[in-house]
């Protein structure tokens, strides 16, 4: 059967890497296996962490994670897609997990910010912060991760992926510290809680600062929704307008930014009418976008 | 035939890496004047670019890209300007194991204060992972008080991806600034 990938995380030549392979590989593995950048995938391409070094991790299904190792070698890739098919197959005939979802394709609603066992996405864990907690420290069941906002840092006892910031099962967990696998500056953990949540209220939104996309996992659309959001306050649908990109990409990146404090509301109002455009003649515009062909962009 | 050359400018302080990054986009071998460094208690290379760095690449309508690096130092500042004169947008690189590199943003600012206004100005700080400070924050910080709201990026030049993306930030603060 046919089978999807997507990637999170990955710089923009990675995920065309990835591609490419995919297209090379048409026909060598045991099922087929296609690209998609967004929507629900059977399987999804992963950098474990900023800090993790160079190996990739692929995800499928509900826990299953299997490692990629750079630099990327044909068989290493064909093999691990075909172990991960047998391991879909195998939960499937089992009626076990969903299809993974990539971090920018939560459809449905995140969960409500309060469930009754206190468990909750990533963000709305963090986001329950009290004033005068300086350390969060949760767990998802699978990584347990201490937030200090004092120090600005965080660590975790496994690489944070896009599952794991979409996931709504963290919870508080007081247990000691954890055994430190990854570890790095809190805000970004909070980009990925929120990039990963992907849900932002109504309302129009401005850019503050912009993110460091140098060190912050990032999507190319990001680069230009940061550049709208930066120029004027906006609704989501209507930068998603301007951008023409989905509604869902728009919310993953105010998601980001507004949990790392990139980007603040302006309130509930009309967004304002866009400015014309027209100033940037089609010659400027034409220009850029043959840059943009040129290289690659 | 009239051809329209359009340029991108490359500053920042000696050694930031304004010559690497115009090489990872070039292509043609980026044209270099190197001379003796007289300034060597400020930065210990043997060489220093004093006139410009030169590098192209071409479109697909004939047309050219000029990358531009301007003069690291400071005695060449007449010379920022000059070059900038009709550019697209500058990409600001900062040395982050300099001394002070706090200084040398506001002193680029002035120089390049219609870009940096225009949202034409792309900041891409360099060598982070040995002098993790001044964040990128700091910088941020540093704009703000200028009430400038300009993109802070930190880079290694050495990777090709990185300057892609100061080039694709560029190109999108031009396609949102009417
Ligand atoms: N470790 C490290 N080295 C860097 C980084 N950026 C640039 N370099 C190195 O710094 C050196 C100087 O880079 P250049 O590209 O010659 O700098 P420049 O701005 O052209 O310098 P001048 O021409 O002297 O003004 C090169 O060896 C680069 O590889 C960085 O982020 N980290
Ligand atoms: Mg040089």
């Amino acid at each position: 059967m046919q089978r999807t990938l997507t990637t999170a995380g990955l710089g923009d030549k990675e995920t065309l890497l990835i591609k490419s392979y995919l297209s090379l590989l048409s026909g060598k593995t045991r099922e087929p296996w296609a690209f998609r950048d967004s929507g629900p995938v059977d399987a999804c391409i992963a950098v474990p962490g900023l800090d993790a070094g160079k190996a990739l991790t692929i995800r499928y299904g509900g826990d299953g994670e299997l490692r990629l190792n750079a630099p990327l070698r044909v068989a290493a890739v064909i093999a691990v897609l075909d172990q991960a098919s047998a391991c879909l197959g195998a939960a499937k005939s089992a009626a076990a997990p969903a299809a993974a979802t990539a971090a920018a394709s939560v459809a449905a609603p995140a969960a409500p910010a309060t469930r009754g066992d206190g468990r909750g996405t990533l963000a709305e864990c963090l986001r329950s912060r009290r004033d005068d907690e300086t350390v969060l420290r949760l767990s998802d069941g699978r990584a347990r991760v201490e937030a200090d906002f004092v120090a600005g840092r965080y660590r975790s006892s496994a690489p944070l992926l896009a599952q794991h910031a979409t996931a709504a099962d963290w919870h508080r967990d007081d247990a000691p510290a954890p055994v430190t696998a990854v570890e790095g500056a809190l805000t970004w953990l909070m980009w990925m809680a929120g990039v990963g949540e992907a849900r932002v209220q109504p309302g129009v939104y401005r850019l503050r600062r912009w993110p460091d996309f140098g060190a912050l996992p990032h999507r190319p659309e990001f680069v230009r929704l940061a550049a709208l959001f930066a120029r004027q306050a906006t609704s989501p649908g209507a930068a998603a307008a301007a951008a023409a990109v989905p509604v869902p990409e728009v919310e993953a990146f105010l998601g980001g930014c507004l949990m790392a404090g990139y980007a603040g509301s302006e309130g509930a109002l009309a967004a304002p009418p866009p400015r014309p455009v027209a100033t940037l003649d089609d010659g400027v515009r034409g220009l850029l976008g043959r840059i943009r062909r040129r290289l690659g962009l | 035939m009239m051809t329209t050359a359009r340029k991108i400018v490359f500053a920042g302080s000696m050694g930031a890496g304004k010559t690497t990054s115009i090489a990872a986009l070039s292509e043609i071998p980026p044209v270099t004047t190197e001379a003796v460094n007289h300034d060597r208690a400020l930065f210990d290379k043997d060489t220093t670019t004093v006139a410009l760095d030169y590098g192209e690449f071409t479109l697909d309508d004939g047309s050219r890209i000029q990358l531009i690096g301007t003069p690291g130092q400071l005695r060449f500042d007449f010379m920022w300007r000059v070059l900038a004169n009709g550019a697209l947008g500058v990409i600001l690189l900062v040395d982050n194991s300099r001394p002070a590199p706090l200084d040398d943003v506001r002193e680029y600012l002035r120089h390049f204060r219609d870009f940096a206004e225009g949202a034409r100005l792309v900041i891409g700080v360099g060598r982070t992972e040995s002098h993790p400070q001044p964040t990128v924050d700091a910088y941020a910080d540093l704009l703000a008080g200028e009430a400038l709201l300009l993109p802070v990026l930190s880079v290694d030049v050495r990777r090709r991806d990185d300057v892609l993306m100061m080039v694709h930030v560029l190109l999108s603060q031009l396609e949102a600034c009417a």
